[in-house]
């Protein structure tokens, strides 16, 4: 197995005519072990370097657990480059998403110069938000200004036009109806105008309608306790509830009062298209949310900032991140400045628990006839896990 | 892909902005067009085909040594 690991999915409609789905996870959530006994700082400069589809939320995350547990403040300028950089990140990867689903529909890759123009765009904010690589040191200091943010997050802007909308950003934003919409994605110019015309066309709307309960704000001293304390932390890491329940937490956790959003969700029960829709809709909110960071009118966007309410006992620490997947949460343990425990709560393990909105969304999918493969993959894609999966319908 | 593993340049074409990257035995052909002045013998972080940037040798060793302490074994990873 590698380190990584990877998803399971397995598909059956039964004699009975209901669907059933099977996710088996090989993600081994015991690595976080192999910090025990190194030095912090060595720790948290790592972090980042090791995790390639989410590094700046795994690093905004490690940091701050890190900095709580020290007993640091942090400064303005350095939780808003980090907060920023979790946003060009998030930006990055539901563009990556949106442009590799509607690729598969036409049953190519994705181009090579739409991913590089993604990576470019990544590249140019990273840039401009952290030039010197420092905002996720422990302890960092960065200058208020951000002279060269302006220009990137216009170039941000000009990509989500030419990927997701076909048009200006507020043009679209003012699209809250089902015609306004429709006469939008009928234009299927853009990876995502083609990615939901197709799945309209196809009747797809309400695939893996199910309803869902979203992961609610969580107290820090709890959550680390939860993850940190008794013999069960891995249990709990692989297989996590709250309240006795799978829970959700992905863009359409954060996405789902939008009016776009709801106009797909009936009844607030969620499939395929108000999936996409809140990936889609998300996207399009980050420039002009980047520019309100960069500005300081808005201080903390994290549900982390909840936490302090509620801080874990002294060296410890947790924090919390919305990472493009989802919540990602990150509790340490420190003595003499090393690490003597450390846990890593990531969204696949809550979305792709046996139990959660994946397999129950897979479920009603397995119980129809037709096109179940097809559909099983756009709903996986829409829920997004941060590693390979396998999908087997019997 | 989740976890990134760094690799070391061990070709370039500087035309076609393309390296071929080495984990152990493991070879894998990357786009370089993200990193300004890559040599032969440097480490990069590499996602969805792309070197990221350029890592220290030393931040390269560390990260490595972290995934074999979880004792897994990163060529096994970079050749998935």
């Amino acid at each position: 197995m590698g380190v990584e690991g990877r998803l399971t999915i397995g598909l059956e409609r039964r004699a009975d005519g209901s669907g059933h789905a099977r996710i088996v996870s090989s993600r081994p959530v015991g690595m976080t072990r192999s910090f025990a006994g190194k030095s912090v700082e060595d720790v948290i400069r790592t972090v980042p370097l090791l995790f390639s589809v989410c590094g700046m939320a795994q690093g905004t995350a490690a940091v701050e657990a890190a900095e709580q547990a020290l007993g640091h403040d942090v400064s303005m300028p350095v939780r808003r480059a980090r907060r920023l950089l979790v946003l060009a990140e998030t930006m990055r990867e539901h563009l990556l998403r949106i442009a590799a689903d509607g690729s598969r529909l036409l049953g190519i890759p994705t181009a090579p110069e739409t991913t590089l123009q993604i990576m470019r765009t990544f590249d140019a904010l990273r840039r401009a938000i952290n030039p010197e690589r420092r905002a996720l040191e422990v302890g960092a200091s960065l200058p208020c200004d951000l002279p060269l943010i302006d220009p990137a997050i216009e170039a941000a802007r000009s990509v989500i036009e030419d990927i997701v909308t076909g048009e200006p950003i507020e043009r679209f934003a003012a699209r809250t109806d089902p015609d306004a919409l429709s006469a939008w994605h009928g234009m299927c110019a853009t990876a995502a105008q083609q990615l939901v015309d197709r799945v309209v066309v196809c009747g797809w709307t309400g695939s893996g309608c199910v309803e869902t309960a979203f992961l609610p704000g969580v107290g820090g001293s709890a959550l680390a306790s939860r993850l940190l304390d008794g013999d069960d932390v891995e249990a709990f890491a692989r297989r996590p509830t709250w309240g006795g329940a799978p829970r959700e937490t992905t863009a359409l956790s954060r996405e789902s009062e939008t009016p776009m959003v709801r106009a797909f969700a009936p009844n607030r029960r969620h499939g395929l298209l108000s999936r996409l829709m809140a990936r889609i809709v998300e996207v399009v909110s980050v420039p002009e949310r980047m520019v309100q960071i960069a500005k300081d009118t808005v201080p903390d966007d994290f549900p982390g900032a909840d936490l302090s309410a509620s801080s874990p006992k002294p060296g410890r620490g947790i924090a919390c991140v919305e990472a493009a997947r989802g919540r990602l949460v990150h509790a340490v343990e420190v003595e003499d400045d090393r690490i003597a425990r450390y846990a890593i709560l990531a969204p696949t393990e809550w979305n792709f628990h046996p139990e959660g909105v994946a397999a129950r969304g897979l479920a009603v999918i397995a119980s129809g006839g037709d096109s179940v493969r097809e559909q099983a993959h756009l709903f996986v894609a829409a829920l997004d896990p941060c590693v390979a999966y396998d999908l087997e319908v019997a | 892909m989740c976890l990134a593993l760094p690799a070391e340049v061990v070709s370039l074409d500087a035309e076609k902005e393309t390296a071929v990257v080495a984990l152990g035995p493991v070879k894998k052909e990357i786009s370089v067009a993200l990193v300004d002045e890559l040599r032969i013998g440097d480490y990069v972080l590499v996602h969805v085909g792309f070197a990221l940037h350029k890592l220290s040798p030393e931040e390269a060793a560390r990260t490595l040594d972290l995934i074999r302490d979880a004792g897994e074994d990163p060529h096994e990873e970079f050749a998935a």
